[in-house]
């Protein structure tokens, strides 16, 4: 994967590789905080931030601890517990630096680490043998796709509470129906850019 | 050997993880020594950063009144907070009005001490202690209403004002909480706290009260409270209560009959029948000790089967109309009880000659 | 069902406390008993909670809110808990005190409705303010009702 810019393979990313719309990977995190834009856009941004940073040490580990030693098998429970210690990280860093910011994300803050985009965005740059840049910028993608797909819903379902739903479909069900039709609007990016 | 690679490369990753996640909390979590300024210099407390502002001063014996126990529900615990302490949060703005906001009134529970703080705090409250005590006595004095003395243990005495209350603290579902009542003993009796309860059905706090029993331990804070019983001897004192709103009053009756055993005090009491009228012996008793002391009880809805009465009926600000002469003597009126009571007690003291300034309330 | 907006609402219950506070008057002239007539009088004179709580904002704020859409259907919003309220003109003091009790009830029921929808952060901070409110009323009233002045 040498040969493809970081630059593609950001654009790649957010639009025709959304790590939302075309893995469907993070969907709990996405459904349940998706009601106002101005908490989803928060979410986001933490989102954002522990993507680009987790890759980017994953990376770290990955090429320079367990290829080395041949242990690649531990990447999965080492990722993860990456991922638990930078979230308790940033939530000791928000709480200190925008407590109000703190106050707006409650619960969605720990609810990051069990977020499976970012996971996946880690687990995707070791499959698709990312470089160093790449990965950042991978992660980096990965990152904003979510928080853009993430904010259109959440601008969706802002509106949709003044329309007429049938009562099987309110709620979640409704939001999967549209995430669906989503995902397939972004399909139309696909020619763009392409990545594995 | 080769099983033992991976895990010790596990946990060579976990302990650097947590290397790093203690060194951040150090940074970032610990505050560090945080200084609270009290008063412009009056009291400096430096406590442990990271708390919330209430449980850095209920540590350092400083007991803000809070109902709810800093669940940021009962919205009691307002404090001035001069610098420091941030914006105020989402959880506070239901409680404060907006020129509150803009005097920088904060609810002290939801304040967290991140910083070196300036708070200014009402001198009356700096002297509120927490009290360990028991049940000394428990007298029910009408079908729903009990007196609860309780002995102090620790400290062994209270220095109180009439008028003033403390906080009982009640057992709840969620924690505990603290409920407000006025202390019915006279101060000169440091060594106890009175309280005069009415069931309130569905009531944490009156529940409470009335399951205790002789012996059983609680605790309570206090004295709170700002009101101030004028010095002046020739001042008379007119007291003016109404269905429970009785402890106050009491206190400031014997504590006025002990100091001054011959200044002027007046006692006008409403209650609706006979079966719900207490107290009424020991104020007959206290007026054989102050000639100057007059004792009116009405019944607002008296019934002839309840036998003989010898007091007053109707609504007790009918009595105090027709008792209470208008002149230009200096007195004070406290008044207790519900409030549509004091409302219309207000308008026949207006009429009277009372000053605004004379007449203090306590609803409830 | 219908889109209606904050102002709907907020006129509703205005109406509705209005309504409330000729009740009282009507009462106060009417009764016999001198502690109907205190207590009518005195609640007719504090039902305020509404305009009190958007005092507090300021005009821009107020108009901004009063835009704000709600959801009207049986499902999501019903007032027809204050439209039902029959107010019997020679109620006893208890009487009177359970009938503000439950309107207290009432009024916290369509509060908490209008909260239970997908509302702005500002929309949901007056109406909590509201129900702490009318909370605090109810709690203020048990309190008249147990002491058994009236």
């Amino acid at each position: 994967m040498a040969e493809v810019s970081p630059l593609v393979i950001l654009v790649a990313a957010i639009f025709t590789n959304n790590i939302l719309l075309a893995n469907f990977l993070g969907m709990c995190s996405f459904l349940a905080v998706s009601k106002r834009i101005d908490t989803a856009a928060g979410l986001g941004a933490a989102v954002i931030f522990v993507t680009t940073f987790t890759t980017a040490i994953n990376y770290g580990i990955y090429h320079h601890v367990l290829v080395p030693m041949g242990l690649t098998f531990l990447s999965y429970i080492i990722f993860i517990t990456v991922i638990a210690a930078f979230v308790q990280f940033v939530e000791m860093f928000v709480e200190r630096f925008s407590p109000v910011l703190y106050h707006a994300l409650g619960i969605f803050l720990p609810l990051i680490t069990v977020n499976c985009a970012i996971l996946g965005v880690s687990l995707f740059m070791i499959i698709r043998n990312y470089t160093f840049m790449q990965s950042i910028a991978f992660g980096f993608g990965g990152g904003v796709g979510w928080t853009l797909a993430i904010i259109l819903i959440a601008g969706l379902r802002q509106k949709m509470r003044y329309s007429i739903v049938p009562v099987p479909f309110r709620g979640v069900a409704i939001a999967m129906v549209i995430t669906g039709v989503m995902a397939m609007t972004f399909m139309g990016f696909a020619g763009m850019v392409t990545i594995q | 050997m080769i099983f033992f690679l991976p895990i010790l490369v596990f946990a060579g990753i976990l302990v650097a993880l947590a290397v790093v996640l203690t060194v951040a909390e150090r940074l970032l979590v610990n505050y560090g020594i945080c200084k609270i300024d009290i008063n412009a210099g009056d009291r400096v407390l430096e406590i442990e950063g990271g708390q919330t502002l209430l449980s850095a001063l209920i540590e350092s014996k400083i007991f803000i009144p809070s109902g709810c126990g800093g669940r940021g529900s009962c919205g009691y615990c307002t404090i001035t907070v001069v610098s420091g302490g941030g914006a105020v949060l989402p959880t506070e703005t239901p409680f404060l009005t907006r020129s509150q906001v803009r005097s920088g009134v904060r609810l002290a529970c939801q304040v967290k001490v991140r910083e070196d703080l300036a708070v200014r705090i009402p001198e009356e409250l700096l002297n509120v202690q927490l009290f360990t005590a028991t049940v000394e006595n428990v007298r029910r004095l009408t079908h729903d209403m009990v007196e609860t003395r309780f002995e102090l243990k620790e400290p062994a005495e209270i220095e109180q004002r009439p008028g003033q209350y403390v906080q009982l603290q009640a057992p709840s579902p969620e924690g505990p909480v603290f409920r407000a009542y006025s202390i019915s003993s006279p101060a000169y009796a440091t060594g106890i706290v009175e309280l005069v309860v009415r069931l309130v059905p569905g009531g944490i706090g009156s529940t409470y009260a009335h399951s205790l029993k002789e012996g059983d331990p609680i605790a309570l804070t206090g004295p709170y409270g700002e009101f101030r019983l004028s010095e002046d001897p020739d001042v008379e004192i007119v007291c003016i209560g109404g269905g429970s709103g009785m402890a106050p009053l009491k206190n400031i009756l014997f504590s006025v009959c002990e100091r001054w055993p011959n200044r002027k005090c007046w006692l006008f009491f409403g209650c609706r029948s006979a079966r719900d009228v207490f107290y009424l012996d020991e104020f007959r008793e206290l007026a054989k000790k102050n000639p100057n002391f007059r004792v009116i009880y009405a019944l607002s809805d008296h019934d002839p089967w309840d036998g003989e009465w010898d007091g007053e009926t109707g609504f007790i600000h009918v009595s105090v109309d027709k008792h209470l002469e208008a002149g230009d003597v200096k007195r004070h009126a406290f008044l207790c009880g519900p409030p549509p009571m004091i409302e219309a007690v207000m308008k026949v003291l207006d009429e009277k000659g009372f000053e605004e300034d004379d007449i203090f309330y306590d609803k409830f | 069902m219908a889109i209606i907006t904050v102002a709907d609402v907020l006129k509703m219950a205005e109406d509705f406390e209005t309504k409330l506070v000729d009740y009282y008057t009507k009462i106060a002239e009417q009764t016999t008993s001198d502690g109907v007539k205190l207590l009518a009088d005195y609640m007719g004179r504090h039902r305020r909670h509404l305009s009190e709580a958007l005092e507090r904002l300021g005009s821009a704020e107020r108009e901004e809110l009063y835009s704000f859409p709600i959801r009207y259907e049986p499902l999501a919003l019903d007032y027809t808990c204050l439209e039902r309220r029959e107010l019997p003109p020679d109620a006893t003091a208890a009487e009177v005190l359970d009938i503000a009790i439950e309107i207290d009830g009432c009024l916290i029921d369509l509060y908490r409705q209008v909260l239970a929808q997908d509302v702005d952060q500002e929309v949901k901070d007056l109406f909590e303010s509201l129900v702490q409110a009318e909370e605090g009323d109810t709690i203020e009233l048990k309190k008249i009702k147990a002491m058994d002045y009236f």
